[in-house]
């Protein structure tokens, strides 16, 4: 391995700083490759390896959750979902601050997806908060990095896409993510808590909702709520597949919209469409240039070195967790979370089977790490999205970012130390 | 193909295996490797590579097809688009055991066959003897009938649906990946395979019973790129020649030692084996030609000939 | 949250891209889900579903990424380039424009060589040769070509600079993107 099999690294870096679009910035650097560094290969390979990127089933996952996402905005359920989450939790300090991290979790039930779930509530719930006199960029802080929850409960597009890459099934990857999500969301919780005593941000409403009116609007979202479970046991019982069920949760949402809420018109079918398409389309590109990628690190031999090089350093299971975190920390400062997730893992993942961590627990690792990168600047999906949307400064979100940013690291600590967090679930249900 | 920024002596050959790094054939492929950089004198190098590193079999045949210095792990139905008579040779109840791979890939016939798919860019490195597929499901299947209403996972291709079809029940497509989940969770009754990789896949967990239907004898080939052939020294043309066409006989022993020793393993694992009447699926898979018009008139009658 | 805006040639225009993209997602999504009921209630699911899929979901991402590049929405890292002095980014980006239409114009011609020799190697259900779904790439990358000049001339006439410069993109009204 010479410096030549680096030279694609150091010309995407450089493309990178010169503002070229993330994907376009890998396609460069796999065609500098082939068709400077190793011209044995025909050179449309290259294209090849990105289009069937998109010929596999498991990917599909992607569109469907996508959608099915922007429908649940449209049909009424994601408002119904954040009326509940504001009679639970908004009585606490802080209560509209709580209500945004606890909305999180529940849609992680329903979406797949951390930068829909972004993007929808800083259009819903950062308004509000300003309305309620909390501080703009601290409002767009909490809806960023409670988005992070949004993937990590099943259903998740990183799970789907850990488990493509690592050769492990959907529905243990499923099965995995529900505690960390969980515990992902105590720990922002918490931090809300803590600020917003510091802070003096009072809660939304003065008591706590009574028993009768948190059994009235648990009655009007029972539609939404009863979809994750739908699909759990429609996974369970091999009714369908994990890409099918994103599919059917799109008919479902409609169903509820349509029928049910009748919130859901056909004026709305342009936009639902729009959006989905925009948003998949801009995840998919760097997906599919990261795997056309992927080929380059491959044809130079650099995962197997990397793994070499690791054995040999490294025996402990929980110091190669501690290494990986603090890599991929600093990855997804540049990376998007998917597009890393595929050129890590196959430079990762042998190693931690063989010194005996489990694929499963390792994804959670992974995926949780890799979420948080979106929290993070420079290239930080969820950032990009909120700040642009709530039009907040990059200093202003830097500045109130901070303390999440080591909450989510602490619960990333407890998730790589405690591999029960992640195993319990599929072992007791698979 | 020219290099740029870098030269190449010995020709490094990459082979692309769709197996694990795990699976018992993979040391085997080692050793097919090892004995081409012998027979080579020098002129060749071959590096093998797990669970499809490269790329997925089919994206990277067409690729061997345009040039690429790769050895591609693939069975006859992917030669399918180049020559659809290759498919039959991986048609249910043709081949009839192991040996028939080998006088078959020299007969004549697939001699033609070959030159075929080398016009257009893909030459055969070697066919071997890769393991004899049986049904894995939850129920004892003694006969076709028994497969009714049965939902068997098959991988998405022509050839893999005739499969299904001639086994009867219901044809369930999924990817390789997803296959385990689809039947532990109900999405697949039973899937077919050879015994080492009901094993080394783990499905033997989700269904207690393996039925020996022996509906399919398995060929494996490698696949290369014509023009790399054709660029070689003579002296690594000669060894790939030479160490392809005895392979055969070289490999087809020790995938028959494998089954039986997964055989144990299964039946240690707490499997119930039962025997099954082949005649009664014969019938249906006669049928098959009927389903493939593109292929020659009367293949069955030659095939059948040459194999005695 | 409206989508009722008359539609005018000026917007089809303008989402020209994504109207192709849209028809080829709700073909995704409607074999897929066909397929999830023709299984559960007919107990036989239809062989073709996952090619179909496939074709849809290439077509949809390769026709919106157009869309992407030329509204200049595709992610980039912006934080590096905005530090440099206005007269160094003005110049880099008729460099990184160029090098854009070059590098895109490479893309579409190797999408091309790939979709040509595509006629050999068909899908295994419906026998659709590739060259249907590489045409995806090849048209998608020549648009991409085309803009990049595009953005060139607009950033040496209105001083935006860079393949990403922020400038409002034409959503819906009311998108949540
Ligand atoms: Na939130
Ligand atoms: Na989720």
């Amino acid at each position: 391995m010479t410096l030549l099999s680096f030279s694609p690294v150091i010309l995407l870096f450089s493309l990178f700083a010169l503002r070229v679009p993330i994907a376009v910035s890998l396609l460069m650097a796999t065609a500098f490759y082939f068709g400077m560094v190793n011209t044995f290969m025909p050179k449309e390979t290259m294209i090849q390896t990105m289009v069937a990127s998109m010929e596999s089933f498991p990917y599909l996952a992607i569109p469907f959750f996508t959608c099915a996402g922007v429908v649940f905005n449209y049909a009424g359920i994601t408002q119904r979902l954040m009326n509940l989450a504001s009679l639970l939790f908004g009585h606490l300090r802080g209560g509209m601050a709580q209500v945004n991290v606890a909305l999180s979790a529940m849609m992680g039930g329903l979406s797949g997806s951390a930068n829909a779930d972004a993007a929808m509530q800083t259009k819903m719930i950062v308004p509000e908060m300003v309305r309620l006199g909390y501080d703009k960029a601290f409002s767009t802080v909490v809806t960023a990095a409670s988005s992070c929850i949004t993937p990590i409960i099943p259903p998740g597009i990183i799970l789907i896409l850990y488990a493509l890459v690592a050769d492990v099934s959907v529905a243990s990857m499923f099965m995995a993510g529900f505690l960390p999500g969980l515990l992902l969301c105590v720990v922002l919780m918490v931090t809300v808590a803590i600020i917003s005593r510091r802070r003096g941000y009072a809660p939304s409403h003065e008591r706590r909702a009574s028993l009768r009116e948190i059994a009235t609007q648990l009655g009007k979202s029972i539609w939404a709520l009863f979809l994750p479970f739908g699909i759990i046991m429609g996974l369970r019982f091999g009714v369908f597949t994990p890409t099918e069920a994103g599919a059917v949760a799109v008919v479902y949402a409609i169903f509820v919209g349509a029928v049910i809420y009748r919130e859901l018109k056909w004026r709305h079918v342009g936009a639902i469409i729009e959006e989905s398409v925009v948003a998949t389309a801009g995840v998919m590109f760097i997906i599919c240039a990261a795997n056309a990628f992927s080929t380059y690190l491959t044809w130079e031999g650099i995962p197997q070195a990397f793994s070499d090089f690791l054995l040999v350093s490294i025996h402990d299971p929980i110091i190669f967790l501690l290494v990986v975190n603090v890599l991929l920390l600093f990855i997804g400062f540049f990376f998007e979370g998917g597009s890393a997730i595929i050129l890590m893992t196959p430079l990762l993942l042998p190693v931690a089977t063989q010194i005996g961590i489990d694929p499963v627990h390792f994804g959670i690792v992974m995926a949780v790490n890799l979420t948080i990168a979106g929290f993070t600047p420079p290239v930080g999906t969820m950032m990009f999205i909120t700040i642009s949307i709530a039009k907040v400064r990059l200093e202003d979100y830097v500045r109130h970012a901070w303390p999440f940013f080591i909450a989510l690291v602490a619960a990333l600590l407890l998730l790589t130390m405690i591999p029960t967090i992640s195993m319990l679930l599929p072992r007791v249900f698979l | 193909a020219p290099t740029v920024l870098r030269a190449q002596s010995p020709v490094l050959l990459r082979m692309n295996l769709v197996v694990s790094n795990q699976d018992p054939s993979f040391p085997m492929w080692q050793d097919f490797g090892k004995r081409i950089e012998e027979a080579a004198e020098g002129t060749l190098k071959v590096e093998v590579y797990p669970t499809e590193t490269l790329g997925k079999t089919n994206d990277m045949i067409e690729a061997v097809s345009r040039g690429a210095p790769i050895l591609q792990d693939s069975d006859p139905t992917h030669l399918y688009n180049y020559k659809p008579d290759f498919a039959a040779m991986m048609a249910p109840y043709l081949v009839k055991k192991p040996e028939d791979i080998g006088t078959l890939w020299n007969s004549d016939l697939v001699r033609g066959w070959e030159e075929e798919v080398q016009a257009q860019g893909i030459r055969v490195l070697t066919m071997t003897y890769f393991g004899t597929r049986h049904l894995l499901s939850n129920r004892q299947v003694e006969k076709r009938t028994d497969t009714q209403g049965l939902k068997i996972r098959n991988a998405p291709t022509k050839m893999w649906n005739e499969v299904g079809r001639v086994l009867g029940g219901i044809i369930t497509n999924t990817a390789f990946s997803e296959a385990y989940t689809a039947l532990s969770q109900g999405v697949a009754d039973g899937a077919e395979s050879p015994l080492s990789v009901i094993y080394s896949t783990k499905w033997f967990e989700t269904k207690p019973y393996i039925s020996l239907t022996g509906h399919l004898v398995a060929t494996t080939s490698i696949l290369m790129s014509q023009k790399v052939y054709d660029d070689l020294p003579e002296a690594a043309q000669k060894a790939l020649d030479t160490v392809g066409r005895g392979y055969t006989a070289v490999r087809q022993p020790q995938i028959i030692a494998l089954e039986d020793e997964y055989r144990g393993k299964l039946e240690e694992a707490g499997l119930t084996f039962n025997d099954v009447d082949r005649e009664s699926f014969f019938a249906a898979a006669a049928e098959t030609p009927d389903h493939f018009p593109e292929w020659t008139p009367g293949l069955y009658d030659k095939i059948n000939e040459i194999i005695g | 949250m409206t989508y009722s805006r008359p539609l005018s040639v000026r917007t089809i225009a303008h989402k020209a891209e994504l109207y192709v993209a849209g028809l080829f997602f709700l073909i995704m999504l409607a074999v897929v889900i066909a397929n999830v009921f023709l299984r559960y209630f007919f107990r036989g699911g239809l062989l073709f579903t996952e090619e179909l899929a496939y074709i849809g979901f290439t077509w949809s991402v390769f026709a919106a990424v157009a869309w992407l590049y030329r509204t200049r929405m595709l992610i980039s890292v912006d934080i590096f380039f905005g530090l440099l002095p206005p007269r160094l980014q003005r110049g880099l980006s008729i460099l990184v424009n160029l090098t854009l239409f070059g590098a895109n114009l490479w893309f579409c011609w190797l999408s091309w060589t790939l979709a040509a020799g595509g006629f050999v190697r068909k899908t295994p259900v419906l026998e659709v040769p590739y060259f249907w779904i590489n045409l995806a790439p090849m048209v998608s990358f020549g648009l991409m070509a085309i803009y990049s000049m595009a953005h060139l001339i607009r950033d040496l006439k209105g001083g935006r600079y860079g393949a990403n410069a922020q400038e409002p993109a034409e959503l819906s009204e009311g998108s949540s993107l």
